[in-house]
């Protein structure tokens, strides 16, 4: 949602709140799904450092596998739990990692990215925050019992690559919250429909899902209604007092202090029949927000059934070098170096532009949307012809557009124009672009700047055509680090 | 209403806030004249819900497991003679080795129990020990008298809020044995991450210890006021710089306003950290003066003779609804919710749809000027519907179970 102008967002979402209902915010879905994504729905004990009660996990919308640590605060207990998560987060991501495809770029080395990059989905942000705490928690087990084995026999050394794996995906995310690498249902079903809840209210994943899903007129109404269940990672106070904590205490209770398996699996079963359904709930809930963004048609860039879709490359890629980087040193630093962290951020908001344009291009309506601030412009070509123009010291032709928009186009003063769906950049300046209030439309003047192609624009249109213009956003160099620089490394710094 | 405001009447059977520090903290974060209201007369919100709403009010209190962990941790902090409170103090803010000597107003001056024959009156005089002897240790503190205590644990200060005193408790004021200058400090058993601390957490603790800071600023104000602190060792006290602060980025040279926050690291043991509270003390003292600002100027449209205990008068205490300050904890959050949604308020959405739909009024008159179901009924009408016309074709169809 935050892709869209302030107006346009305050606008639509008075006219979802009108309608009691939630509108798309898009026409096409901008961010890659898999087939079989690995959903993992994490609860945590409140008032504990990372410490999980309950995770549901897996690919199967109808049987997720429910793994349930009967008493949190026992960090014996503890481990069992994130020892069997990180064994299902390795089953998942290890064999899409091992599945290699030899690639030779016409002018660049020969690549061994993964065939297809693997895919996590968490129902709310506070998910990321979450796994990005227990993945600590798990390299850091892993790695005291690799200093002392005798301090912490029951830590399996599959933690640290589970771990691993968690804390460069969930790394990976702020930078890149548009990337299929891990999804955020809430934020993803957000970013693609308009709901007239408030920030706040739509952090609660069911409570999201009933106000998109309701009927018109009943949005407001099953959203509140849904808001008594569990929405995020922490279990209520009140399923707290009622419900978990005599379960736990009877747990406790019965059995004795013992951590054996055997004792463990006796008795489990008062703290899971009440943990697992509450798990189990927002696990399904994720799985109903990826099938709803399924209901849209990707965006070209993220279409995965074309293997050269400029984002599915970009995250196998990515993918790539997080499995690389668990085959060696895997050793994780909280901090990065202010080196890095430039290099980091300039990678990011350089792939960010690249995301807006890609929305602006193949989105019709998100374009529409930005032709409120004149960032673009959708309309009718009315004149196609070409113009004499003074360059330096010669006079030379260039195409001239005049194009009618329906409604006042204030166009953005200073901004070059690409004309889109048309082969080769053609860039475009605003000439001038007078409102008529009677017609109620404006008429757009734009003339080739003369960069890029030299195509003849007014060859390929002609009057009545529809034409849609998107800025251009020239591409500065920058001082680039190796493009494989992992998100984070211990040492040495890079060079 | 008018005159001078009784707080025990104008309470009622209301119980009075056991947070009086939290509710302050909340000031600087909300505009709702009810709240605020509430706050001033010092009751406790969640009671004045449950006599408004019933069981509409929000679900109050904390998690068994989140209350058990924080007392376990204040315990800890505070048993085997504070050895672990000093400790980290030494370790974590480079305190000297010298000797620490610490006051307990607590133990010194326990709280009656509330089954105790007489309870009103035994609890107000131990407040008033309590004040007597907090302001005297604080005093000695400020003056950096031989036989003051270095660490003063839950002294009773207060904070001027309209015409009020609101009372409260910060778990420590600290001074270090070599330096003259007196800080608070506040102890929050929620886990320390590091940078992945909660950010929200954080900044409402450190709106807590902004709150007590303007607690111990009142404090040594009145001390001078009475004769026993000069303004030099007021100033001193207030604006000295800690020798050797291991925190210390802001390189500030004087004046600042830090507070300690000791918070849990793991399960067993603590950290200080040394919090910047300019902006914190800065937004607590705006929401403190904002309009309006005293209790009477709140209630000026209530009858007179009327109490907070009734639910008809709690009813009609004008509200506020913003999502971000109410939805995070205000008992009344459901009922002022469904009042900003019958009358469409553009609040109910957040900034971003009022900054955009305020100039017209509300939502509906909105999305019906924008479908032509109503004319512009003024200028400013006029000249919003035309800057957001062309939003209103794009206007996509409702999306109800589109799934």
């Amino acid at each position: 949602m935050t892709h869209l102008p302030a107006e346009v967002r305050g606008v639509w979402a008075a006219q979802a709140f009108d309608a009691d209902a939630a509108v798309p915010a898009t026409s096409r879905r901008h961010l890659r799904l898999d087939d079989d994504p690995l959903v993992i729905a994490p609860l945590e004990l409140a008032g504990e450092n990372a410490a999980l009660t309950a995770v549901a996990i897996g690919t199967d919308p109808d049987h997720p596998t429910v793994l349930v640590c009967p008493e949190p605060r026992d960090s014996r207990l503890q481990l069992a739990l994130l020892n069997e998560l990180a064994r299902h987060v390795c089953d998942h991501l290890d064999p899409l990692a091992a599945d290699r495809e030899p690639v030779t770029a016409p002018d660049g080395p020969t690549e061994n990215p993964a065939r297809r990059a693997g895919q996590l989905v968490v129902p709310t942000p506070a998910a990321v925050e979450l796994l990005l705490r227990v993945a600590e928690r798990m390299t850091w087990s892993a790695r005291r019992a690799e200093e002392d084995p005798d301090a912490a026999p029951h830590v399996d050394p599959i933690l640290q690559r589970g771990g691993g794996w968690l804390i460069q995906l969930c790394d990976h995310h702020p930078l890149r919250p548009d990337s299929g690498l891990l999804v955020v249902a809430s934020d993803a079903v957000r970013a693609h429909w308009i709901v007239p809840l408030a920030d706040h209210e739509a952090l609660h994943l069911p409570a999201l899902m009933a106000a998109v899903t309701a009927p018109a007129g009943s949005c407001h109404a099953s959203a509140w209604a849904a808001e008594d269940e569990i929405g995020g990672v922490v279990t209520t106070p009140r399923f707290d007092r009622a419900v978990l904590a005599p379960a736990v205490e009877e747990f406790n209770r019965r059995r004795q202090g013992a951590i054996d398996a055997a004792t463990v699996s006796r008795h489990e079963s008062v703290v899971r029949q009440v943990i697992e359904p509450e798990a189990t709930a927002m696990y399904e809930a994720t799985h109903q927000a990826i099938d709803l963004l399924r209901t849209l048609a990707p965006l070209a860039a993220v279409d995965t059934a074309r293997p050269e879709a400029l984002r599915v490359v970009r995250e196998r890629r990515a993918f790539t070098r997080m499995a690389d980087y668990l085959d060696g040193p895997a050793r994780f630093a909280k901090t990065d170096s202010p080196r890095r962290a430039v290099h980091l951020l300039a990678q990011a908001e350089e792939e960010e532009k690249q995301v807006h344009q890609e929305r602006l291009r193949g989105d019709p309506r998100v374009r529409r949307a930005h032709a409120v601030t004149g960032a673009t412009l959708d309309g009718t070509v009315v004149v196609a012809d070409s113009v004499q123009r003074r360059a330096k010291v010669n006079m030379t032709s260039r195409s001239r557009l005049v194009v009618e928009v329906p409604g006042r186009w204030v166009p953005n003063l200073g901004q070059t124009y690409e004309l889109l769906d048309h082969p080769g950049p053609v860039l475009f300046r605003l000439e001038e672009a007078p409102y008529d209030a009677e017609a109620d439309s404006t008429t757009v003047t734009l003339v080739c700047t003369g960069k890029g192609a030299n195509q003849r624009v007014e060859n390929n249109l002609a009057a009545g055509d529809p034409v849609a213009f998107a800025p251009h956003e020239p591409d500065y160099p920058w001082l680039s680090l190796p493009a494989d620089t992992p998100a984070l490394l211990a040492e040495p710094e890079a060079p | 209403m008018s005159g001078h405001v009784d707080l025990d009447y104008l309470r009622g059977t209301l119980r009075a806030s056991r947070n009086s520090a939290r509710d302050l903290a909340n000031v600087a974060e909300t505009r709702c004249t009810k709240r605020r209201a509430l706050i001033a007369a010092g009751v406790d919100l969640d009671a004045a819900a449950t006599v408004e709403l019933g069981d509409e009010a929000a679900e109050a209190g904390q998690s068994p497991f989140a209350l058990g962990a924080g007392e376990t941790f204040e315990r800890r902090l505070f048993d085997n003679g504070y050895a672990q409170l000093i400790e980290v103090l030494r370790h974590d803010l480079g305190w000297p080795e010298s000797d620490v000597s610490v006051v307990d107003i607590d133990a010194q001056h326990p709280w009656p129990h509330s089954s105790a024959e007489d309870f009103p009156k035994r609890r107000d005089r131990v407040a008033r020990q309590r004040l007597k002897a907090s302001l005297g240790h604080v005093a000695a503190m400020a003056r950096g008298d031989s036989d003051a205590p270095t660490v003063l644990v839950k002294p009773r200060l207060h904070v001027t809020f309209g015409e009020n005193l609101l009372p409260v408790e910060p778990d420590l004021v600290l001074r270090r044995s070599d330096a003259p200058l007196v800080r608070v400090g506040d102890a929050k058993g929620y886990p320390d991450h590091d940078h992945r601390t909660d950010q929200g957490k954080l900044r409402q603790a450190r709106r807590q210890v902004a709150v007590y800071h303007i607690a111990l600023t009142e404090a040594l104000d009145e001390l001078v006021a009475d004769g026993r602190l000069s303004e030099r060792e007021r100033t001193t006290a207030l604006e000295g710089k800690w020798p050797c602060d291991p925190d210390d980025r802001t390189q500030q040279p004087s004046g600042d306003q830090r507070g300690v926050l000791v918070l849990r690291r793991g399960r067993m043991t603590a950290r200080a950290r040394i919090e910047d509270l300019r902006s914190d003390v800065a937004m607590v003292r705006d929401g403190i003066v904002r309009a309006p600002a005293t209790l009477r100027e709140m209630l000026a449209d209530l009858p007179e003779g009327a109490t907070l205990d009734d639910p008809e008068v709690l009813a009609a205490l004008p509200i506020t609804y913003e999502p971000s300050s109410c939805l995070a904890g205000c008992p009344f959050v459901k009922r002022c919710r469904s009042m900003a949604h019958a009358a469409a308020d553009p609040r109910l959405l957040g900034p971003v749809t009022h900054g955009v739909v305020a100039p017209v009024g509300d939502m509906r008159t909105a999305a019906r000027l924008l479908r032509g179901e109503l004319g512009p009924a003024s200028e400013a009408q006029r000249a919003w519907l035309e800057q957001m016309r062309p939003v209103a074709p794009r206007q996509p169809r409702a999306a109800g179970g589109s799934s």
